[in-house]
C-alpha cells in the first residue's frame, strides 16, 4: 500500500516544490493544502502516513496541526518545516511529539532524509499495532483464525509457487491453506 | 518679638533649602546681571566659565561675589549669551515662563541642562528680573539614550527575525526549483552553469540572512561567564593551520591567571573569530597575526593585531556600521564587525581599532590593532582593584 503524505504550508509554491520532490524521489503520495483549517477533514478522509508542515500559518499553525494529528491518534507523523527556526521552537516541537524538525532553506536531501525515516517508522509501528491487534483479539479462536490469516498472507508474500508447493513448505494443510488465500 | 524671631527662622529654612538645592538657582536682571546665584549655580557657573574669565576667577568663599553683578556677557561664550538673552526676551514677551533643554560641552564632554526662567514682577505688574532654575539632566538623558538603544535593538531583533522568515521562504523556493532543474542537466550544460550561478547568489542571500538572525539574536544571548584565556586559545588553534598556508605567522601572548568576564563563550569567540579572519583578509600576502590577552585594573583586554594593508582614514568612522564593507560580493556580507559591536557592547564591554593603512601613508609599513575590552564582575576580580 503506498504511503501517503500530507503537506501544510501557505505557501503554495512551496507546496510545489514538496509535490515535486516527493514525485521525482520517492514512492510515495503527496496531498497538499495552503489552508491550514481543512487538515482535520482531510485526516478523516484519507488515510496519511506522515504529515509536513510550517510552522507559522494563519489560521492552525505548525503546532496546532500537531496537536490535531497526536489527538486523533492514528499514528502520522508530522514532520516541521519552517523558516521561523528558533532554538526554543525547536525544542517546544520536539518535546511536543514532532517526528522532526527541519528548517528553512534545506537541502532536498535532508528532508528526503528525514521523511524516509517516518516512513520507516511509521510501517514499524502500523506493523506491530496490527499484530497487537491479533494477539489481544479474543475469543481465542478468532485470534487463531486472524493469526492464521496473516501467516499465510506473509507466506504468500516471501514464497512462491502454488498452493501445493506452499503447503509443503510451510506444513501446512493444503485445503485449509486453499482457503485461507481465498481471502 | 517671638514673630519676628519665626519669621527670621523660616527665612533661615528657605534660605538653607535654596543654597543647598541641586538645581541651579538665579535671578538675572534685565541686562542680563547676575543678581543673585545659590551655591550649585556658583560651581556649575565656575565650571562653564569661558577661559579668558576662568583665569580671573577666585578661589573658595570670594567666588559668589564674583559673580554677583557680573553682566554673563563677561562670563560665558557669546553664543551662549546671545541664547538666554533670545530666551529672556521671550519671557517677557509672553509675561510667562519659557523653559527650555540645552546643551553645553565645556570640556569636550557633553553635559545637558533643562532650564525654566520665571518672570520676576514689580507692584505695577512689570518684569523686571528673571528668576532662572537649571538642572542637570546629562544622567537622566543618558539612561533614556540607553533605554532608547536598547529597545531598539530588541525591535531591530523582531523585525530581523520577521524579515529573515520572509526572506527565507522565497530562497527555499528558489534554491529547491533551481537544485531539481540542475539535475536535468549534464554538468557541462550552459543550462547546468546558469543554474549553478543562481544557485550561487541565493546561497549569499541565505547567508546574509543568517547573518542578520546572528546580529538579531544580540539580545537572546545566554549570560554566562568567559574564560577569556580558554576562548583565545580555542579560537587561535581553530585558525592556526590555515594560517600556515596563507604565509602568516601566529604568536599569542595570554597573561597568567585572568580573571572571567561577562559573557556568551561562543560570541565572545565569534567576536575573536570575526577579528582574526579580518586580520587574515588584510594580509593577503602573508604578514604577523598577534593576539595578547592582559588584564588591568577591573577590565581583561584581547588584542587581535595584524601588519596587514590597514584600514584608510575614509573608512575608519564606518568600520562598525552594518553591510559597511570594502570586500568584493561574495567575499563577505559586512555584517561581521557590527555583530561584533553589539555582543560587546551587550555585556558593557568596549570595542576599539587603531590602523595605519598602505593607502594613507604608502611605503610605510600597515596594519591594524583590535581591542576588545570586556569589564570583570565585581565578585571576580583577582589580584587587587
Amino acid at each position: 500500500m503506498t504511503q501517503h503524505i500530507l503537506a501544510v504550508d501557505d505557501e503554495p509554491h512551496m507546496l510545489k516544490l514538496l509535490e515535486r520532490i516527493v514525485e521525482e524521489k520517492t514512492p510515495y503520495r503527496i496531498t497538499t493544502t495552503s489552508n491550514s483549517l481543512e487538515v482535520p477533514g482531510l485526516l478523516e478522509r484519507h488515510a496519511f502516513d506522515v504529515v509536513v508542515t510550517d510552522l507559522k500559518m494563519p489560521g492552525m499553525d505548525g503546532l496546532d496541526v500537531l496537536q490535531t494529528v497526536r489527538e486523533r491518534g492514528r499514528g502520522e507523523q508530522v514532520i516541521i518545516i519552517t523558516a521561523f527556526g528558533t532554538l526554543d521552537s525547536a525544542m517546544t516541537a520536539l518535546s511536543s511529539g514532532v517526528f522532526d524538525y527541519i528548517i528553512k532553506p534545506f537541502k532536498k536531501e535532508a528532508f528526503l532524509f528525514s521523511l524516509h525515516r517516518a516512513m520507516r517508522w511509521v510501517q514499524k509501528q502500523r506493523e506491530v499495532e496490527g499484530l497487537q491487534a491479533i494477539f489481544e483479539t479474543e475469543p481465542y479462536e478468532e485470534a487463531r483464525e486472524a493469526f492464521d490469516r496473516e501467516y499465510v498472507r506473509r507466506l504468500r508474500q516471501r514464497a512462491s509457487g502454488d498452493v501445493a508447493a506452499l503447503a509443503e513448505r510451510s506444513g501446512m494443510n493444503p485445503g485449509q491453506l486453499e482457503e485461507l488465500l481465498q481471502d | 518679638m517671638a514673630e519676628g524671631r519665626a519669621r527670621i527662622e523660616s527665612e533661615q529654612i528657605f534660605q538653607r533649602i535654596v543654597e543647598q538645592a541641586t538645581d541651579l538657582i538665579y535671578i538675572l536682571d534685565l541686562d542680563l546681571r547676575v543678581v543673585w546665584l545659590n551655591h550649585h549655580a556658583v560651581t556649575v557657573f565656575s565650571e562653564l566659565l569661558a577661559p579668558g574669565s576662568r583665569r580671573v576667577l577666585p578661589g573658595g568663599e570670594e567666588r559668589t561675589s564674583f559673580f554677583v553683578g557680573r553682566p554673563l556677557a563677561e562670563l560665558f561664550h557669546p553664543e551662549d549669551v546671545a541664547f538666554v538673552r533670545r530666551k529672556m526676551n521671550e519671557v517677557v514677551v509672553a509675561g510667562d515662563s519659557v523653559s527650555y533643554d540645552h546643551t553645553i560641552t565645556p570640556h569636550g564632554e557633553q553635559t545637558h541642562f533643562s532650564t525654566k526662567l520665571i518672570p520676576i514682577r514689580d507692584d505695577a505688574g512689570r518684569v523686571t528680573q528673571i528668576l532662572g532654575i537649571t538642572r542637570d539632566v546629562t544622567e537622566a538623558r543618558e539612561l533614556d539614550q540607553r533605554i532608547y538603544n536598547a529597545e531598539k535593538l530588541a525591535s531591530i531583533g523582531i523585525l530581523a527575525a520577521g524579515v529573515a522568515h520572509e526572506i527565507n521562504n522565497p530562497l527555499t523556493i528558489i534554491l529547491g526549483f533551481t537544485d531539481l532543474l540542475k539535475e536535468r542537466f549534464s554538468p557541462d550544460a550552459q543550462e547546468y552553469k546558469d543554474l549553478e550561478l543562481i544557485e550561487y547568489n541565493a546561497n549569499h542571500a541565505k547567508e546574509v540572512v543568517q547573518q542578520m538572525l546572528g546580529f538579531a539574536r544580540v539580545t537572546e544571548g545566554m549570560h554566562d561567564q568567559v574564560d577569556v584565556a580558554s576562548s583565545v586559545q580555542t579560537v587561535t588553534s581553530i585558525v592556526r593551520h590555515t594560517l600556515a598556508n596563507r604565509k602568516i605567522s601566529l604568536h599569542v601572548e595570554i597573561d597568567e591567571e585572568l580573571p572571567s568576564v561577562a559573557g556568551d563563550p561562543r560570541e565572545y569567540q565569534q567576536v575573536l573569530f570575526n577579528l582574526v579572519n579580518n586580520a587574515v583578509a588584510a594580509m593577503s600576502r602573508g604578514g604577523v597575526l598577534t593576539v595578547r590577552a592582559k588584564g588591568r585594573a577591573g577590565w581583561v583586554d584581547v588584542e587581535v593585531e595584524d601588519t596587514g594593508v590597514g584600514i584608510p582614514d575614509r573608512c575608519k568612522p564606518r568600520v562598525f556600521d552594518p553591510f559597511f564593507t570594502t570586500k568584493r560580493v561574495g567575499e563577505g556580507t559586512g555584517l561581521g564587525l557590527s555583530l561584533c559591536y553589539g555582543i560587546v557592547r551587550k555585556y558593557g564591554g568596549k570595542i576599539d581599532f587603531v590602523s595605519t593603512s598602505t593607502e594613507d601613508h604608502p611605503g610605510e609599513p600597515g596594519g591594524s590593532t583590535f581591542t576588545v575590552s570586556l569589564p570583570v564582575p565585581d565578585g571576580d576580580r583577582k589580584g587587587g582593584p
